[in-house]
């Protein structure tokens, strides 16, 4: 290992050798007691031996606010900016910070590999300062050191009169060529010791936190919290962001920008209608700390936290996470008659590796322009739309995905595709009127034009299905996607048996799907039930809420497969009418709702557990979420 | 913004219609003017830059000049003021009456506000000065919200108010669009900006529970945020009353500084 001596007054002249091959980013003071990362200019401005900067690096590959599209609504066509590769140096990053990348590197690759980060972030190179640990560095139990040189090219201890410099990688060597340093005589002094620390080995978190949904520290942590997001804000390697349309005045041109979100908002799980999907306080504090010391350490056998120390010495309630940590290993320990499902402790799982560089970055946020075919009022609030993809390309989904339904000047929607794949050349989109997008929909004609990303999710396994008796049960607007499901199991009868559908609404004029109904109510083929909550005088249907339907249902519980899908308080109550039927769980599909902006597993608003609703689901099986806090 | 409120606007300004644009098709607006410091009214913005854009998408049928409401109905009303006297509770209503979509502007409108504040951004003495007197606090006649007497279709929030805002919703509606109203911190924005935290320089801060919308204006000129856009959704105040009280306030005075501007807030008032 050559460690070269760099005297702490030739530091100026390195930065300036440094400066003269590429730009160079480094920490520098703000404000009365903050560091940030900054372009340098002037080197004296260079502060090497800092405590924590307030964002870390990952600042400038996923920045703050970012434009994603810009768009024209006179022509409705868009354009994007273009994204420029850093190519710089970024020098003076403490491990963790390092570790932090390293971590979104995996994320922003995992899946889809994100364009806009990746170009941003490729050829950068990492030039590491250790630092001395104060009252809230941790990484140290997080098996990061101070002297930790993971992801460096070149790495710079701190020592009397200077600094150590050790060259990690090739590109290292290349950026101090030219510029003549003697070798170091002695040997490394020890790094400072950690002042925090969490009390348990990292291969027993896992376990821990198999444990910890309950805990009572939660709640009380709950109780000091004020919900303001700092802690998000600051942490190196949240990733979570929200897109949001913005119109100039002329009402002409516009941009699609997205910017940091904070699952430690109450807003974050919120959709139309005003559901929020983690309400209190304490479940978004335990979804926090869970991603990151469960969630995704589950996947990569690393803890997501790198113990930078940053939200806790940011958080005016002096809420720390180091502290959530140790009650939750202590009342784990005390409570160690506890037997709870074995899980293998994380440090022996393989780990999935970081990021992959070899894959191929892809655009994720443009859309495709479609064309609408034809609109047709359905109900008061809901319209169909059929859709056609450029030069008659085909949709080639599966039953129970979704698309991003883009508009510009309003933004993104998840839209079901509610026509079976067996329709061709256009497909449908059932929309509801509920806000910004949903409203402008509603008053697109035939001609125009609107963007289309996906088929998203996963869809129906109807390898699952076939053969079985698919018993469909559809509160109000859930019957949108599982119309693409009844079609299909329609285009291929012979393929599975019984079709029973069971369709509730709140009231007959709010029923979908007219001229269907009339069919699948006279096909001899097709169970097909309805009931309304709420009839008018000229209903002569059933009235009742849907679970009314379900114990009059002749099964055989053994071959009939379950698809739900309704709003979310539908699922409890349809649920325990299967269950009162003895109708086995391990049948029960459920296709569920949540907040999307990105549909590709990246903006972190459909989480459940360390489930993306957007990729994972929306479909479930019923017993792979029945346990899951959130779920439903 | 939750379904329930987003009521929508027929302001219709389709693509298409807006490239056919007949003068009938405009928007009709109208600006009407309560009790306020003035900092928000829109007369002092400066709008000449942008009113040419605006005024090829609406037409001003009533201005706040124009005391008294003579337009048979304007599509968008803008209101700005909070409600003192029974003489404004009368036009309020008659004023809602006319309206398809009427935007509370300004905090005095949407909060009932501190009506005492100047036109220019409030400096540190001025707020000192405020923060002293609990006349101030305690207005002698109650200022109630705009949505204390009439229903309110949106609120543009801030004290004053700033034009970039008022743009925005401006353009919003004018798409047919409800804006969005975030409802999230003002801690979210100032730490987009990467600003260094108040409190790290021994001062307080009611950014953690104020929504945001401002981009953190008082922060990002090293001044505290007091709150004047108005509180989050479900604001924890104890944890806030919490926060202040350990960075050196008496209960008391903490519970003073949240009610400055959100007392009708937090008594109820509105929402
Ligand atoms: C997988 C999936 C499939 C869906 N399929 C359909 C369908 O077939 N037909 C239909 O009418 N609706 C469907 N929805 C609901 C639909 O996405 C929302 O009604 C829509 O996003 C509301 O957008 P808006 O701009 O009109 O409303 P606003 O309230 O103005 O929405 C603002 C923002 O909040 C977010 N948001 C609000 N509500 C939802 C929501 N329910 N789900 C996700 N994000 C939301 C969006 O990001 C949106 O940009 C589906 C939702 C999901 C998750
Ligand atoms: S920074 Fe503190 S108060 Fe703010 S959301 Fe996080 S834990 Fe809660
Ligand atoms: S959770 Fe906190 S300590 Fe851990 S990496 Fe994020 S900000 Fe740092
Ligand atoms: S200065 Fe105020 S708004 Fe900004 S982070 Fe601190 S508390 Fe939040
Ligand atoms: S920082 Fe606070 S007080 Fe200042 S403008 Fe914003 S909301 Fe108002
Ligand atoms: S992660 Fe963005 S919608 Fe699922």
């Amino acid at each position: 290992m050559t460690r070269l001596m760099l005297e702490q007054g030739r530091v100026d002249d390195f930065i300036r050798h440094l400066q003269a091959q590429r730009p160079v980013y480094a920490p520098r003071r703000k404000g009365q007691s903050s560091y940030v990362f900054a372009p340098v200019d002037d080197p004296n401005d260079v502060v090497l031996d800092y405590p924590r900067t307030l964002h870390s690096v990952k600042k400038y590959f996923l920045p703050p606010r970012e434009e994603l599209l810009n768009f024209n609504l006179k022509a409705n066509s868009y354009g994007q900016p273009e994204i420029e590769t850093a190519n710089a140096i970024m020098l003076g990053v403490h491990s963790y910070d390092m570790h932090a990348v390293l971590r979104l590197d995996y994320n922003l690759a995992k899946g889809n590999k994100e364009r806009n980060y990746f170009a941003r972030r490729q050829g950068t190179l990492f030039i590491g300062v250790s630092f001395s640990p104060d009252k809230f560095h941790f990484s140290g139990s997080l098996g990061i050191s101070p002297y930790d040189t993971t992801g460096f090219d070149l790495f710079l201890y701190k020592v009397d009169k200077g600094f150590a410099l050790e060259i990690i990688t090739a590109m290292g060597e290349k950026l101090l060529s030219g510029f003549d340093l003697p070798a170091l005589g002695v040997p490394l002094p020890p790094h400072g010791e950690f002042q925090q620390h969490i009390y348990v080995p990292q291969s027993k978190l896992s376990e821990v936190f198999d444990h910890s949904q309950e805990n009572a520290v939660w709640e009380e942590e709950a109780a000091r919290c004020v919900s303001c997001g700092t802690c998000n804000m600051v942490c190196p390697t949240c990733y979570c962001f929200d897109v949001e349309d913005e119109v100039d005045v002329r009402v002409v041109e516009g941009t699609r920008n997205r910017r940091w979100d904070a699952c430690m908002l109450r807003d974050f799980t919120e959709v139309a209608g005003g559901e929020v999907f983690r309400h209190k306080s304490a479940a978004r504090q335990r979804h926090r700390v869970y991603r990151k010391f469960k969630y995704i350490s589950d996947h990569t056998g690393e803890p997501w936290c790198v113990g930078c120390g940053r939200c806790t010495a940011y958080c005016t309630a002096n809420i720390s996470i180091v502290s959530i940590v140790n009650r939750l290993v202590n009342d784990y320990e005390k409570d160690s008659t506890a037997r709870l499902p074995q899980t293998q402790p994380i440090i022996d799982r393989a780990r999935e590796g970081h990021s992959d560089p070899a894959g191929e970055a892809k655009d994720l946020y443009s859309p495709v322009m479609a064309e609408i075919k034809s609109v047709q009022q359905m109900t008061d609030l809901e319209k169909l739309f059929e859709i056609q993809l450029p030069d008659g390309a085909e949709l080639n989904h599966k039953p129970g995905q979704f698309v991003e339904l883009s508009l510009f000047g309003a933004g993104e929607a998840p839209i079901s595709i509610s026509s079976s794949p067996a329709k061709k050349g256009v497909f449908d989109l059932g929309i509801r009127k509920v806000g910004r997008l949903t409203e402008m929909m509603h008053r697109l004609q035939p001609g125009d034009r609107v963007g289309i990303r996906g088929p998203f999710g996963n869809g129906f396994d109807l390898e699952k299905l076939k053969g079985k008796d698919v018993l469909i049960i559809a509160g109000g607007i859930g019957l949108v996607p599982l119309r693409s499901l009844i079609n299909t199991v329609i285009a291929d009868r012979e393929a599975y048996g019984r079709l029973i559908i069971c369709y509730g609404s709140k009231s007959d004029q709010e029923l979908l799907f007219g001229n269907e109904r009339k069919m699948w109510d006279e096909d001899p083929s097709i169970e097909f039930h309805v009931t309304v909550d709420r009839g008018s005088p000229d209903w002569t249907g059933k009235i009742g809420v849907i679970t009314t339907l379900i114990p009059e249902l002749a099964l055989d519980l053994e071959r009939t497969i379950a698809c739900i899908c309704g709003p979310p308080i539908m699922y409890r109550f349809v649920l325990l009418a299967l269950k009162s039927k003895r109708f086995p769980e391990e049948n029960i599909y459920l296709s569920l709702e949540r907040r999307m902006k990105c549909g590709v597993g990246k903006c972190g608003h459909c989480q459940i557990n360390n489930s993306y609703v957007c990729q994972d689901g929306p479909v479930y099986h019923y017993p792979a979420i029945k346990g899951l806090k959130e779920a439903l | 913004m939750s379904a329930k409120t987003a009521q929508f606007i027929t302001i219709r300004l389709s693509r298409a219609s807006r490239r056919r644009s007949k003068m009938s098709k405009k928007a009709r607006v109208a600006i009407f003017d309560f009790t306020g410091c003035e900092g928000c009214e829109l007369n002092h913005l400066n709008f000449e830059a942008q009113l040419l854009d605006i005024l090829e998408h609406v037409e001003i049928v009533e201005w706040r000049e124009a005391m008294d409401e003579k337009a048979d109905g304007y599509d968008i009303a803008f209101v700005e003021g909070s409600l003192s006297t029974p003489d404004c509770i009368t036009r309020i209503h008659k004023i809602r009456r006319k309206a398809k979509f009427l935007v509370a502007v300004g905090a005095c409108a949407v909060i009932g506000g501190v009506n005492a504040m100047k036109n220019t951004r409030p400096s540190e003495e001025i707020r000192e000065e405020v923060y002293g007197k609990d006349k101030y606090l305690f207005p002698s006649l109650p200022a109630l919200p705009l949505s204390a007497v009439v229903k309110v279709d949106f609120n543009v929030r801030g004290c004053p108010m700033t034009q970039i805002e008022f743009l925005k919703v401006f353009t919003a509606l004018v798409m047919g669009k409800m804006p969005v109203e975030p409802d999230h911190s003002v801690c979210v924005e100032c730490k987009l900006k990467e600003n260094e935290c108040v409190y790290d320089k021994g001062m307080i801060c009611l950014g953690p529970v104020t929504r945001a919308g401002c981009d953190a204006h008082c922060p990002s000129f090293g001044q505290y945020c007091y709150g004047c856009r108005g509180l989050v959704s479900e604001p924890n105040l104890k944890a806030m009353e919490e926060i202040l009280v350990n960075h050196g306030l008496s209960m008391d005075e903490a519970h003073k500084r949240l009610l400055l501007f959100n007392a009708n807030q937090i008594e109820g008032v509105t929402s």
